[in-house]
């Protein structure tokens, strides 16, 4: 398996040159979009294609973009935040460091809510990314500017990350495939810290194949962080429709929106007319997944975020004052207001007295909802439900009504509260915009959804 | 059980958490804080009390070898600090009030 | 009588670990230019997480089990939140009771000479950056100069039941706990900085007050005895004392009040979620307990029998592991084994303490040692020249026969010639004489006047005794 491109720019049928200018032309043509927060320049990337191409690696010459939490060494690594517009990391993530050394070459960084929190990427210090198929709409987030720069074409594969559908989210907004893998099989060392025991980095693709080639690249155990597992996920054997048995999670569909509804229910359909066995299943803890998740995700983001003080690196007032002072208006200045409302929550939930109010509680409906979706993936092979409750929102629908924007991750959190494996794979369009359906596998699953994505793709949209 | 949010509440998590809000900030987010908290205290409907928590969703951890790796070089380290003096970094003051 | 109560919290480093507790950067910070031994995780960049050294978690199991504490079937670690420049992540990873986690070691308890003192626990932190000040003290500094090279060095904090109740009683269980850990190979002592501990310390009648961070086992002794004086004139004069945070100023010799970064702080403990517990297995533990070394209480008892010296020099020796390394080595080559203890505890260490100076940096080496005593046992030299010699052997490192050579210092046996020297101080001190005379005591000085003349060679008891003949004849 190999990207198309690579093989072109291999065989010399795509130069270089072009190859970038064509890249850069498009660049320009979706500026509008704000996808990108940095790009290395035009030239330095021609160098980089060209020196790549000397070594055979599996991705020589490939440019990918990057989201920018992910630390590249030498590029600015913002996190969509004032907090660190300036900071340049001196290392790089493990998993740059194996894309690296396969050959792709890192374009840029990509813009993104910030810190990752947000599901619209409005909350970014940069502004809004915007949807490529109605730029009046948000492209989803936080790894928005990552979906877009593949949705676009910019790139063919690009790396976000997901929290609570920070990948699933703008890959159903814009159109394409994209996977939170099974938690601890890809490293986490390099991401920009969120929280801890829910994120994952993941591929963005135009194909199920770029995108298991991109998976099964950056996933592996690291030595560099004490999550990751030994296991590697199980290997995607060719699907048998017909004795595959899909889990249709009923009630998050029947409280999606109409369009999206249908359009679920069109895919179940299709897969029904193909022999598959679909069975409907009750979550019934949907109303509790969402406070659970936003309860565990607040209090591991308060943590994370302290060390942004302005001491070591990133924005500083310049002041005269005691530590404390100095810190409180630093990081008065340096986070937006999203990122604030989740940093005091997220203190408050750990203060003393409320930990088993709150926390302890959250991490217990996290064990009742292992338990209850382990279950039900004894029962089916894969639960399958819109990615999203709603099509794309329009640019300042949500913002303002913090909980209201976090209900719509109702669908995406219960893979990460889980540590399960789900991507969101393109099923059709409402008009111009885009419609995803979520796949959730057993752990490790990870290849077997990302073929079974395929074949999905391929009932509803045809062979491309 | 709706945890009211006052003022007071808010000056005490800007203090544990060492960020400041202007005074408008603080009563936009107060309301806010309030509608999130309530929205959590939906967790209260639920009977937890024969649920174990789940602290970490992959079970084991791990360790490496007591081998030194190479550190950063020095120019790396102080890259993005603000204020360096003789390859010190510069904080700010620790006493007064 | 009051009822004084005194807990320790001793923090020291492992410093026989090659890197730091959560990454892999060097362990050895002492030295080197700032910030030169730091990597994104001891840095506390975005983006970095910590991975637990195995080693580490060996050494903590050692401790616990030295100390015959219980150990936790699984090491789990928290993150304790606090705001100061010299926290690289404002919160730093340590072991807690709570949901989901646990101490590394719980109980146990370390033997002073009368009394035992009671474990509490036992947990594995890390260590934060050092602080510079650069008018020299924090109150007049307007900025801190920050160097990470220690930031996430390996620490242990052993926390006691405040069952001391006198300042001596904090130092001795200093002293054992250090021989403790240097007998187990983890930690060196005598590395400044390698143990500092805080006291909690109250008397009847007012409340408990923590004085931090003070630096060695005296030290903990002089800061306990001000504390205390401190205390009960405060009660005594009916103003009470309350809870409160002090730090101890080792150049005025003092406690002052601290508004530290900690006070009123709620650390917001929580499970950290980078770093799952690890399982402590029972073939670890048994492992554990089959490989190790000799503890100080072994090796006391042992010494009493194969050395037959009495228990209060073996714990003297032991209690300084390097002395009683030294004094393993010296027996190899002398056996009156009493008299290496007594010259090792008598004389040898105080030329050592003259000059703040380690064993390990004495130029004596033990087969030196042994000749001396040897010399010593055969008449060559005296007690008195043995301890004009000594110091030169530990500072100069020259061994005694050159120094005899040199010196020309043997011992004066020729009998003439001291009966000749003494008759002559007698001669030049007519009135000491008719003093000596009345007062046998005075005899003292005119032995003194011999040594002098006799360039020290003679044996002091010998010209005693020749003296009061003489005189008593007179």
């Amino acid at each position: 398996m190999n990207l198309e491109t690579v093989r072109k720019l291999i065989e010399g049928s795509l130069t270089p040159e072009d190859y970038v200018n064509s890249t850069f032309d498009k660049i320009e043509k979706f500026r509008n979009l704000n996808a990108f927060t940095y790009l290395e320049s035009r030239d330095k990337v021609i160098l980089e294609v060209k020196e790549s191409l000397k070594n055979r690696g599996r991705l020589a010459g490939l440019l990918v973009a990057v989201k920018d939490n992910i630390s590249v060494k030498g590029m600015p690594t913002t996190c969509g935040s004032r907090m660190l517009k300036n900071y340049i990391s001196p290392y790089d993530a493990t998993v740059i460091k194996k894309l690296k050394a396969e050959g792709a070459v890192i374009l840029g960084k990509t813009n993104m809510d910030e810190f990752a929190m947000g599901s619209t990427t409005e909350t970014s210090f940069f502004g809004p990314v915007r949807n490529p198929w109605d730029p009046s709409r948000t492209a989803g987030g936080s790894s928005g500017g990552s979906a877009v720069a593949v949705a676009t074409d910019i790139v063919k594969v690009s790396l976000g990350s997901d929290t609570g559908g920070s990948i699933r989210a703008p890959a159903s907004f814009t159109g394409i495939f994209g996977l939170k893998p099974s938690y601890g099989t890809v490293s986490r060392y390099g991401l920009v810290a969120y929280a801890n025991s829910l994120e994952q980095i993941g591929p963005f693709a135009q194909t199920a194949e770029d995108l298991a080639l991109i998976y099964g690249l950056i996933s592996g155990e690291d030595p560099r962080d004490s999550t990751t597992v030994k296991e590697r996920p199980i290997d995607g054997n060719s699907i048998d429709m017909r004795s595959l048995r899909v889990g249709l999670l009923v009630d998050i569909n029947e409280a999606s929106e109409p369009p999206v509804r249908s359009k679920i229910n069109d895919v179940v359909n299709r897969l029904s007319d193909q022999g598959t066995i679909v069975k409907e299943v009750k979550l019934g803890l949907s109303d509790y997944v969402v406070p659970a998740y936003y309860v565990i995700a607040m209090s591991e983001a308060s943590s994370n975020l302290a060390r942004y003080d302005g001491v070591r690196y990133g924005h500083s007032i310049d002041g005269d004052g005691n530590w404390r002072e100095v810190y409180g208006k630093t990081r008065g200045e340096g986070f937006g207001t999203e990122v604030k409302r989740r940093i005091l929550l997220g203190s408050f939930i750990l203060s003393a007295g409320y930990y088993e109010q709150y926390y302890l509680k959250a991490l217990k409906v996290r064990t009742m909802l292992i338990r209850q979706l382990n279950s039900f993936l004894r029962e089916v092979d894969v639960l399958i439900s819109p990615t999203m409750p709603i099509l794309p929102p329009k640019l300042g629908e949500l913002i303002d009504d913090p909980v209201r924007m976090y209900m719509i991750d109702v669908n995406t959190v219960i893979a990460n509260l889980t540590g399960l494996p789900a991507l969101s794979v393109p099923v059709g369009e409402v008009g111009a915009l885009k419609v995803g359906a979520q796949l959730i596998g057993s752990y490790l699953s990870d290849l077997f959804l990302i073929s079974l994505a395929g074949t999905v793709h391929e009932s509803m949209h045809g062979r491309e | 059980m709706r945890i009211a949010v006052n003022d007071d509440l808010v000056k005490k998590l800007e203090s544990l958490s060492l960020v400041e809000l202007s005074q408008d900030e603080r009563s936009r987010i107060r309301k806010d804080l309030e509608d999130i908290l309530a929205f959590f205290s939906k967790l209260d409907q639920l009977d937890l009390s024969e649920v174990e928590p789940t602290f970490h969703p992959v079970g084991a951890g791990k360790t490496r070898k007591d081998v030194p790796d190479d550190p950063l070089p020095v120019q790396e380290a102080l890259l993005n600090a603000r204020k360096i003096k003789e390859g010190y970094i510069i904080g700010p003051k620790t006493f007064g009030d | 009588m009051y009822l004084t109560m005194i807990g320790l919290e001793v923090h020291t480093h492992l410093t026989s670990l090659k890197t730091k507790l959560f990454c892999s950067c060097p362990s050895d910070y002492v030295g080197k230019p700032p910030n030169s031994n730091v990597c994104p995780v001891c840095l506390g960049l975005p983006g970095a997480i910590p991975v637990f050294n195995e080693t580490a978690l060996k050494f903590a199991l050692m401790v616990g089990l030295a100390l015959g504490s219980r150990i936790s079937d699984r090491i789990t670690f928290v993150r304790k939140h606090y705001f100061y420049p010299d926290m690289s992540k404002n919160y730093q990873i340590s072991q807690y009771d709570g949901p989901g986690t646990e101490a590394v070691a719980m109980g146990g308890e370390v033997k002073l000479r009368d009394k035992k003192i009671r474990i509490r626990r036992i947990n594995i932190e890390e260590d934060p950056a050092k602080s510079i000040y650069p008018t020299g003290s924090m109150l007049t500094s307007t900025y801190t100069m920050l160097d990470y090279n220690r930031s996430g060095v390996g620490m242990l904090e052993i926390v006691t039941e405040p069952d001391m109740s006198e300042p001596r009683e904090a130092r001795e269980f200093i002293e054992k706990l250090r021989s403790i850990l240097e007998h187990l190979g983890v930690c060196d002592g005598s590395i400044e900085g390698a143990i500092r501990a805080d006291a909690n310390v109250s008397v009847e009648g007012g409340e408990r007050v923590e004085v931090k961070n003070i630096g060695s086992a005296k030290d903990v002794e002089s800061a306990i005895t001000y504390e205390i004086s401190r205390q009960r004139a405060a009660v005594s004069q009916g103003l009470g004392v309350r809870r409160e945070t002090r730090h101890w100023d080792s150049e005025r010799r003092v406690t002052v009040p601290l508004r530290t970064k900690e006070t009123d702080e709620d650390y917001r403990y929580f499970p950290d979620p980078d770093l799952p517990p690890i399982q402590v297995t029972a073939s670890l533990i048994e492992d554990i307990k089959s490989s190790m070394p000799e503890l100080p209480d072994q090796r006391i008892q042992r010494f009493m029998a194969q050395y037959g010296i009495n228990e209060y020099n073996a714990t003297v020796l032991v209690m300084d592991k390097g002395l009683a390394d030294f004094y393993e080595r010296v027996t190899l080559h002398y056996n009156n084994y009493p008299k290496v203890a007594s010259l090792l505890i008598n004389d040898y260490l105080r030329w050592l303490n003259e000059k703040d100076m380690k064993i390990s940096q004495s130029k004596a080496g033990p087969e030196q040692v042994a000749e001396l005593l040897r010399m010593l046992e055969n008449g060559t030299i005296t007690i008195k020249i043995a301890k004009e010699f000594l110091p030169r052997m530990i500072y100069e490192g020259k061994s005694p026969r050159e120094l005899m050579e040199a010196t020309n210092m043997t011992a004066l046996r020729d009998m003439t010639i001291l009966e000749d020297i003494v008759n002559q101080v007698l001669a030049e001190n007519p009135e000491v004489v008719k003093k000596a005379k009345a007062d046998s005591k005075v005899i003292h000085f005119l032995v003194g006047q011999v040594m002098k003349k006799t360039g020290k060679r003679a044996e002091p008891e010998t010209v005693y005794k020749l003296i009061e003949e003489k005189i008593a004849r007179i």
